[in-house]
């Protein structure tokens, strides 16, 4: 797919950009020297003002509150806005380059724009909405912190903290305090650090199970969409068997006879591995009805019956004209559907089908029950954070549908 | 650039049995293209009736000519072309491409190689275009179905060269269908129906959704095509003024029949099925001094599930009698090349 895509660019649009450099008398070549040059003659200036303020600045700051040598300071202050330099120039470099490509040259010689794929005008109507921007990015930072968390570590999250001292608090159930911004649980560990942790589980288990639901709801959908007959009612009556099963019992069921069953191997599977396995396989029925429906709708459509006039297989019809065109309801369901995992996660770990050696938020307010009365704290900092999270995923899948919704196509 | 044959994959002798002077490049011999009508219920489904979409088609293309196909909305003519390229298994009949049954068992190399030489341009531009794919793909595509080792820069040179030649520019091939008018999608449309070389295309009314001006620059684009490319159409419209425009040869079609087939000139001089002397009675003349009867016909066209029986026509028809009830005309030579199916045509 990469390939194919440099490659088009590279003929088509290269070749159409080679004659505009021509005709501007521009190096005739895009090498990164020429576009180094283009950007170094329209911006330099622009950029040397910005960091010679930058400069002077810090100079005469940290002169005022740094008790140390003036070459020291001299020498701070010049690679701060070195690096402010060249981070402008490389941005502006870019910039230049993504706008040469959203060009394209007439025949005529006249400069055109190039026409928006679809994507990117719901990326425009996306950035549009306040709310979504919002929650995109609380989803982008929660995983980040999911994936990153290790560093981010005040604390071990799985060691007691040192005892009580007047200063700093710490023990078991400390209230929060400067030193454990969240206090500390029943055992006393410290639990900011046990909050930052417990993201991994959730988010793993978030999208892991949505990946695997996705995968089976979607190819069943497809098929049973696109092939009809036979295949379609037999997929129908097993999803409409599997959305009528009570989701939670099963889950639960599950999850215990995994857990606590008599089988040895099944007991090695890792908690968190157990709770995706059992929301991907019982959580993919929606999503299967909505794919068979749009798959049937889309197959009507003459752009099907011309590829299949043209003697496209049905592998290529499915996954190059029909896939694409329902992938926009498949994402925003997706995003919904890893709210709904995280959900599920935290409720399955908190009615103490967890185990106690993963760390995860649902886990954690169970563990807080028994001191509920004198600390609701630790209750309630692990349930603001999966309400959180799942807000920010399910405002974000209703963002989503709002920018990809024709109905608002500009 | 290579020629187009070094990439055929197969030596088609296929079509080796085929005299272009002597037989028909495509024929349908007694088509139907019934849809089962089903009661549902919630254990069984029951087929209850049909509809005859398309009931017992004869008709034939000469290699070189246009055939215009008219009829009424719903008389079943979309079907027919459908059937005629294997969008739709037909229920009974048969149609033979060059000779060869189209519905035969098939290899798929003989399958592509028949798809190579008949294509279809769809009646609406807007959805005959996947909007998600960049108009060098939609056109690349046979390409890439037919000649996978084909390098990448010769495809697309192809695609450019095929853009200019249904007056696209370059610049367009990195644009996305909804960024065109619908004249320009017809052409794209045009432009990948044109990829593989075919020899016959099959227009379901490629016109009909455009504005009037737009029509003109499309017909007009087809008939250089056809001249260029020494192409085969059969051109499917509604509107007689456009069919007599076009065609070399006329199929009248009425509920899944065809009910006179004759050259241009002489099924609108000496018209002999009574359908189509009602039919041409209907086109607006441009000279209102010249009086002509329009003949009104009565009640609407009948549903193509309660087909009637005997001449479907018989309902309506003036000249009805007895026998026009009970028995179904056959379409019959009345002339050199003039076939019609009636019981008392007009001659
Ligand atoms: N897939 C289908 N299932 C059931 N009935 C169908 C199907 N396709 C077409 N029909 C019916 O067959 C009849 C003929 O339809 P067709 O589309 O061939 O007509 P047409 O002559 O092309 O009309 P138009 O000028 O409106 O395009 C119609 O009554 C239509 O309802
Ligand atoms: S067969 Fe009879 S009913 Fe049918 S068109 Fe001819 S005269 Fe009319
Ligand atoms: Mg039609």
């Amino acid at each position: 797919m990469l390939r194919v895509a440099r490659e088009k660019r590279k003929t088509v649009f290269e070749n159409n950009v080679k004659a505009y450099m021509e005709e501007h008398r521009l190096p005739p070549s895009m090498s990164w020297v020429a576009k180094l040059a283009i950007a170094w003659r329209h911006y330099s200036v622009d950029i040397a003002v910005q960091s010679l303020a930058i400069f002077t600045f810090l100079l005469i700051f940290l002169s005022i509150t740094w008790d140390t040598s003036f070459a020291r300071i001299l020498i701070w202050s010049l690679i701060v806005a070195g690096v402010w330099g060249v981070v402008r120039f490389s941005i502006r470099l870019y910039k230049q380059t993504a706008m040469q490509k959203e060009l394209i040259i007439a025949k005529d010689g006249t400069l055109r724009e190039r026409s928006p794929s679809n994507w990117s005008l719901i990326w425009r109507r996306y950035k549009k909405n306040k709310v979504s921007l919002l929650s995109g990015s609380v989803v982008a930072i929660v995983t980040l912190i999911a994936i990153i968390y290790p560093i981010l570590l005040p604390f071990n999250p799985v060691q007691q903290v040192p005892l009580f001292d007047a200063w700093n608090g710490g023990g078991s159930i400390a209230r929060p305090n400067l030193k454990y911004p969240a206090g500390t649980d029943i055992l006393g560990r410290d639990e900011f650090s046990r909050v930052l942790a417990g993201s991994e589980v959730s988010l793993t288990v978030g999208v892991f199970s949505t990946v695997l639901s996705v995968f089976i709801g979607v190819s069943l959908g497809a098929i049973a969409g696109y092939y009809r007959g036979w295949s379609e009612e037999i997929i129908m009556r097993i999803t409409d068997m599997f959305l009528s099963l009570p989701f939670l019992v099963i889950a639960i069921l599950a999850v215990a006879f995994i857990r606590r069953g008599r089988i040895a191997f099944l007991k090695q599977i890792p908690q968190s591995m157990v709770i995706i396995l059992v929301l991907g396989i019982f959580g993919w029925g929606g999503l299967c009805r909505l794919v068979t429906a749009n798959t049937k709708q889309i197959y009507r459509l003459d752009y099907v019956n011309a590829a299949r006039v043209l003697g496209a297989s049905n592998r290529r019809i499915i996954l190059l004209h029909i896939l694409p065109n329902i992938l926009a309801p498949i994402i925003v369901i997706a995003t919904l559907s890893v709210a709904g995992g995280i959900l599920s996660e935290a409720g399955l770990t908190f009615l103490g089908l967890g185990s106690p050696t993963t760390i995860s938020w649902g886990q954690m307010v169970n563990e807080a029950q028994t001191v509920f009365r004198s600390n609701p704290e630790l209750a309630f900092i692990p349930g603001f954070a999966i309400f959180f999270v799942v807000l920010a995923f399910n405002l974000l899948g209703d963002a989503l549908r709002d920018a990809m919704d024709p109905r608002l196509k500009e | 650039m290579r020629s187009f044959e070094e990439y055929e994959v197969i030596d088609t002798d296929l079509f080796s049995a085929w005299d272009p002077n002597k037989f028909p490049i495509l024929e349908t011999k007694n088509l139907k293209k019934w849809f089962p009508v089903a009661e549902q219920s919630l254990l069984y489904s029951k087929t209850v009736n049909f509809i005859k979409a398309v009931d017992g088609v004869n008709l034939f293309l000469n290699k070189g000519e246009t055939l215009g196909l008219v009829g009424e909305s719903g008389c079943g003519k979309s079907t027919t072309s459908k059937t005629i390229i294997k969008l739709e298994e037909p229920t009974e009949g048969s149609v033979y491409f060059k000779g060869i049954d189209m519905f035969q068992p098939m290899t798929r190399v003989e399958e592509l190689a028949i798809k190579r030489q008949i294509q279809m341009v769809f009646q609406d531009p807007y959805a005959s275009l996947n909007p998600r794919r960049m108009v060098l793909d939609i056109i690349k595509e046979p390409f890439d179905i037919h000649f996978a080792d084909m390098p990448y820069e010769e495809k697309e040179a192809r695609v450019l060269e095929i853009l200019s030649k249904v007056g696209l520019e370059d610049y367009h091939a990195l644009r996305y269908p909804h960024e065109f008018s619908g004249g320009q999608r017809q052409r794209i449309g045009i432009a990948r129906a044109l990829a593989m070389n075919p020899e016959v295309i099959l227009l379901d009314e490629p016109v009909s959704a455009l504005d009037v001006s737009v029509q003109a620059q499309i017909l007009n684009l087809l008939h250089d095509l056809q001249i260029d490319f020494k192409l085969t159409y059969m051109f499917i419209a509604h509107d007689l003024s456009v069919i007599k425009h076009v065609s070399d040869r006329v199929a009248v079609m009425y509920l899944g029949k065809i009910m006179e087939m004759a050259p241009t000139g002489e099924l609108f001089r000496n018209t002999a099925h009574p359908y189509t002397i009602a039919l041409l009675s209907a086109i607006p003349r441009p000279d209102p001094r010249i009086k002509m009867d329009r003949i009104i016909l009565e009640g609407d066209p009948p549903s193509p599930i309660n087909t009637p029986s005997g001449c479907p026509f018989h309902p309506r028809c003036w000249k009805a009698k007895e026998v026009c009830s009970q028995k179904q005309p056959p379409l019959e030579e009345v002339k050199p090349n003039h076939y019609v199916s009636c019981w008392f045509p007009e001659i």
